[in-house]
């Protein structure tokens, strides 16, 4: 299986190992099913308290550590909605949206640029590189929070989205230039040596050979940002000051002042909120990660 | 890859890095902070736009709102930006824009950090406007006090508040123990009380929750002792008081008066949320005043308030939070303006109400006084009897402060939980206090 | 990937080669230049500066003051919370990265084939992951690792009489451990990835040959699967060793019960925000960067003796 002969992608409903559909599968896969289910319950068991424990009373949350509320309170997502005052939660969904949006952009653009010159590209200094982007990603993060707060400060950046979003157009996210590296090393070198023998230079290699093949690795990039940066916490307190500017991993510690005042039961009900714009997101790319990559699954 | 490294040119790389790093140290390093206009009247002629942060919860956000709102309405040229949050991870965030010399203008802050702020220069001198834009006369002078650095006023108590035990009144009256407003007589009084709590409840409730590892009821019981937490920089107790301290709370452990610490560990970090009696797993816990109205939101069972054990003299009129000025916010007179105006207007009273504690200024209290709820006007008169006997008010905590809470936490645990003697655990808590402290005012 | 072999020989001629090899090395720099933009302005000053300030006494508030090696010192002689971080950190690396890998790895085994309803396992399986360090999951692990938690109440069961596993200094550890483990979407996507990348005829020539499913996976799923492996290999480690996020909300950014669950990223942080040490975190956070950059710099040395890419060929 030297070269590949062709991009097709590989048929999907077909079964993967081609054994023939008979008996023998129908009760594997009603076994795998199963395991499959069981530990579901254990993985979402969580899950279901924290949707649970959202419908609880305020009083309930703190002595009634049973799954379902005793007395179900709905109230808790309307109270939570509007429970800052002078801004809805929605505002926090947009301001995250828009700032998880950014962040999306940016390290897809800028990751795939690095990490085809990290993958494909031989020049001077390549190894001095690769090794200081893994160190990068080396360096406990809290001792750069006071430098780059200076450097963004000096900038005039503070209280605007840009510290959150901008360095993520410089590819300063390691983690995703390293996972499209080794994502590119996995395409075979034959598909973009057979498209310079048809004259492609490295522009043309990386925008038609490279870069759809590597479709897979953007989404994952796209949807592992997207995640990160919709819970991300710190850097987003540390940046942005007003309310009409917080998102929702701020918003949602609103709720607590460990001093004082507790709001859990609404927090809950925001929580299990903010879940769901994350869960359609991953609901929806999900397919194009691991399905999308059969187009490059030819080679070998 | 090696073989790209050997060919590395490395000179312009270090140029380059040197030419930056001279950028970014020439921002953090910038000169002392001039306090130009120390005592400068306040700016309201031309518009000013100030900042101010604080913790809390939605409510205080919204009262605190509204008090801003009224400056704005009688100085129409000073508007306000906010930015607030929950306790956690408020000093990291006011630390960092203080790194970056841009803190806000005003600043909420509590004790734990006076001391610092006020020797490094963080938060100005209030000394300048005290008679002027400041007014102090009503306010208790002993309270006032706590916001005074080597006799400098550095920081306005926005409100007060003192030390309680919350006795969980639904278990304990049926049971025919609740206890006398006055309290316990002695420590001892207290553990056979709680005991008996435990032994009525069927062992299902403890009679109090295990104290040991907070720093507030131990700074109670210390000043009983006829020491305090501090003295100057240093700690003001030694390794003998802490083993003592640790050896009462394991007798009342092991005698079932107390639970063990793994039922009082959650709450050891003071999250209101993890209050023992409000998950009823014990009668009694810590706590100060101002949460009571907080605490029996949390609960279906009626709560009372009941001083700690022993001498009154443990107590004393406590600032639960200050407003600062920044040392360099551009418009300090008219930060200190609107610090005045929160602590001393009438109106702005009305709207704060008792969110933060009780007012600190004398009229103002006694002008919203009628407005208190029942549970409020309990909360007042608690204060009033406990202060009214308390003892001297304690200087402000050592630099360093915030280490000790942490590491008297470690320290009773290490205890509670048996991995350490009392005598090792109490050892280690002073030596490695002793030695943050010298570190923290270096 | 032992069955790509040599790449073509192209034999152009002397001259256009070396003219290829400099415009593929411009070519390179271009490609990188926004990561070296990001590199020197955002990432590697920063970096620089927290090690000039490691040999500092910097507490944030005022101007740094050089002080030498005084904090690695400190750190090494006279700090007995430094060397109990470190302990808590081996012992949560260790253990939570092979476990979470090994769950990973398990879920996405049964997950790659296309039976029905696969994506909405593949989602549902992923739900724990979209949470990251929330306060909601936070005070949920809290509840259920309790005295009186649906964890005792499952051992209560099968007879077991449990006690507050998250507040108790001997297994709270444990709890954060489950918790790293408990998020395992993100490996799982990646090995799923990974394994859909093995054609299909690679299984198909393993069972002429008469494999069962075990050797199946040991001869053909394993080595085809090596760069993924060893990719989460790689961030897993990084991840676990600086594993803040859990520590930091279960413990309510403590450390606690009794420091056990102090994990060493937690203790830095704690130094230079909460004591005023920035100096002190800095010159920790340069330690953890060596240790962490010897353990990383050891797998991927083992990464050629394990990790087969379909690129290799070329190399």
């Amino acid at each position: 299986m030297a070269a590949p002969t062709t991009l097709a992608p590989v048929q999907q409903d077909e079964p993967v190992r081609g054994a023939p559909a008979g008996g023998r599968r129908w009760y594997q896969g009603g076994a795998a099913h199963i395991v499959l289910l069981g530990l579901l319950v254990v993985a979402l068991y969580p899950i279901a308290y924290m949707i649970g424990t959202s419908f609880k009373s305020p009083q309930e949350i703190l002595n009634n550590i049973d799954i379902w509320p005793r007395e179900f309170s709905p109230g808790n997502y309307a109270e939570g909605w509007a429970g800052i005052p002078g801004i809805t939660f929605g505002t926090f969904f947009l301001n995250s949206a828009v700032v998880s949006a950014g962040v999306v952009i940016g390290n897809v653009a800028a990751c795939s640029l690095a990490a085809f010159a990290f993958a494909r590209l031989r020049f001077p200094l390549r190894g001095l590189w690769f090794a200081l982007m893994i160190g990068t990603l080396l360096l406990p993060h809290h001792v750069l929070i006071v430098p780059q707060y200076v450097l963004f400060n000096s900038l005039g950046w503070i209280n605007t989205p840009l510290p959150l979003i901008v360095p993520k157009f410089l590819a300063t996210d390691a983690f995703f230039v390293f996972l499209m590296v080794q994502f590119m090393r996995g395409i075979p070198r034959t598909l973009d040596e057979a498209a310079e023998i048809d004259g492609c230079g490295p522009y043309g290699r990386f925008f038609h050979v490279v870069l759809p093949l590597t479709k897979p690795a953007l989404v994952t990039t796209a949807v592992f940002s997207f995640i990160q940066t919709w819970n991300d916490f710190f850097s987003q307190l540390v940046y942005l000051n007003d309310l009409d500017q917080y998102t929702v991993p701020i918003g949602l510690r609103l709720f607590l002042d460990s001093s004082g005042q507790n709001a859990i039961a609404p927090m809950f009900a925001m929580s299990v909120l903010s879940l769901v714009p994350v869960f359609l997101f991953f609901l929806f790319f999900q397919r194009l990660i691991v399905d999308g990559i059969n187009t490059s699954g030819i080679k070998g | 890859m090696a073989r790209f490294v050997r060919r590395t040119a490395r000179t312009p790389v270090v140029v380059a890095l040197a030419a930056v790093a001279s950028v970014v140290l020439a921002a953090c390093g910038g000169g002392a902070s001039g306090q130009q206009d120390a005592g400068g009247a306040p700016v309201t002629d031309r518009p000013v736009q100030l900042s101010v942060a604080w913790w809390g919860g939605p409510a205080r956000a919204e009262l605190t709102q509204k008090t801003l709102d009224a400056y704005t309405k009688k100085h129409p040229n000073v508007t306000f930006t906010t930015q607030w949050q929950g306790y956690s991870g408020y000093y990291d965030k006011i630390n960092t824009s203080a790194a970056g010399r841009n803190a806000p203008d005003i600043i909420q802050i509590d004790n734990r950090v006076l001391r610092e702020y006020a020797n490094k220069k963080i938060i100005a001198d209030l000394g300048p406007w005290m008679g002027g834009t400041l007014k102090v006369d009503k306010i208790d002078p002993k309270l006032l006090g706590t916001g005074k650095v080597d006799d400098k006023l550095f920081a306005l108590p926005l409100a007060s508040n003192t030390q309680a035990f919350v006795v969980d009144k639904a278990v304990v009256e049926p049971l025919g123990l609740l206890p006398p407003e006055t309290g316990w007589a002695t420590w001892d009084e207290f553990a056979a009380w709680a005991g008996k709590v435990s032994a009525a409840t069927g062992g299902k409730v403890w009679g109090t929750r295990d104290e040991s590892a907070s720093i507030s009821a131990f700074e109670y019981w210390v000043r009983q002792q006829g020491k305090e937490l501090y003295d100057g920089p240093k700690l003001g107790f030694g390794a003998a008081e802490v083993k003592a301290w640790f050896d009462m709370w394991a007798a009342m452990r092991d005698s079932g008066a107390a639970s063990p610490q793994e039922v009082a560990q959650p709450a050891n970090a003071g999250d209101i949320s993890k209050n023992t009696v409000l998950t009823k797993q014990t009668v009694t816990t810590f706590s100060y005043d101002n949460q009571y109205t907080e605490l029996v939101k949390g609960t279906d069972h009626a709560l009372v308030l009941v001083p700690l054990p022993g001498a009154a003299e443990g107590a004393y009129a406590r600032p639960s939070q200050f407003f600062t000025a920044y040392s360099r916010g551009a418009n300090l007179g008219t930060a200190v303006d609107v610090i005045n105006f929160f602590v001393n207007d009438p109106e702005a009273g009305a709207l704060l109400g008792t969110e933060r504690g009780l007012p600190p200024n004398a009229d103002v209290r006694a002008a919203i006084q009628p407005n208190f709820s029942d549970q409020l006007k309990y909360v007042v008169a608690y204060d009033e009897r406990v202060t009214g006997a308390a003892g001297d008010t304690p200087p402000v905590p050592a630099q360093g402060d915030s280490q000790i809470n942490q590491l008297l936490i470690s320290s009773a645990e290490n205890a509670g939980f048996g991995r350490q003697s009392s005598q090792a655990a109490a050892e280690e808590f002073v030596s490695q206090a002793n030695s943050a402290l010298a570190r923290a005012s270096g | 990937m032992a069955v790509v072999t040599e790449a073509p020989v192209r034999a152009p001629r002397r001259g256009g080669r070396q003219a290829d090899r400099a415009k593929e090395a411009v070519a390179g720099y271009v490609f990188l230049s926004p990561w070296l933009l990001g590199l020197f302005g955002v990432t590697l000053l920063p970096m620089l500066y927290s090690l000039y300030l490691s040999f500092t006494d910097y507490d944030l508030l005022q101007d740094p003051e050089w002080v030498g090696v005084e904090n690695y010192v400190r750190m090494f002689t006279d700090d007995p919370k430094f060397w109990s971080s470190v302990g808590a950190t081996l012992l949560f690396a260790v253990v939570s990265v092979p476990l979470k890998l090994a769950v990973a790895l398990g879920v996405a085994l049964l997950l790659y084939r296309n039976r029905r309803g696969v994506g909405m396992y593949r989602s549902l399986y992923y739900v724990p992951s979209l949470l990251g360090g929330s306060v909601a999951i936070a005070i949920v692990w809290q509840t259920l690792f309790s005295g009186q938690g649906a964890v005792n109440e499952v051992l209560g069961f099968f007879g077991i009489q449990g006690w507050s596993w998250i507040t108790n200094p001997s297994t709270a550890l444990g709890t954060l451990v489950l918790l790293a483990a408990w998020q395992f979407g993100a490996p799982m996507v990646i090995f799923l990835a990974g394994l859909k990348q093995i054609p299909a005829e690679m299984f198909e020539a393993a069972s002429l040959d008469g494999a069962g499913r075990v050797q199946q996976f040991v001869h053909v799923t394993l080595p085809l699967l090596s760069p993924v492996l060893f990719f989460n290999l790689v961030l897993e480690t990084i991840a676990g060793f600086q594993g803040f996020t859990a520590a930091f909300v279960i413990s309510g950014g403590t450390g606690g019960p009794a420091d056990s669950t102090l994990l060493y990223t937690l203790y830095l942080y704690m130094r230079g925000f909460g004591d005023f040490q920035m100096g002190y975190a800095s010159a920790m956070a340069w330690v953890f960067l060596v240790a962490l950059g010897v353990v990383t710099a050891l797998v991927f040395r083992s990464g050629s003796l394990w990790v087969h890419y379909a690129d290799e060929g070329d190399r």
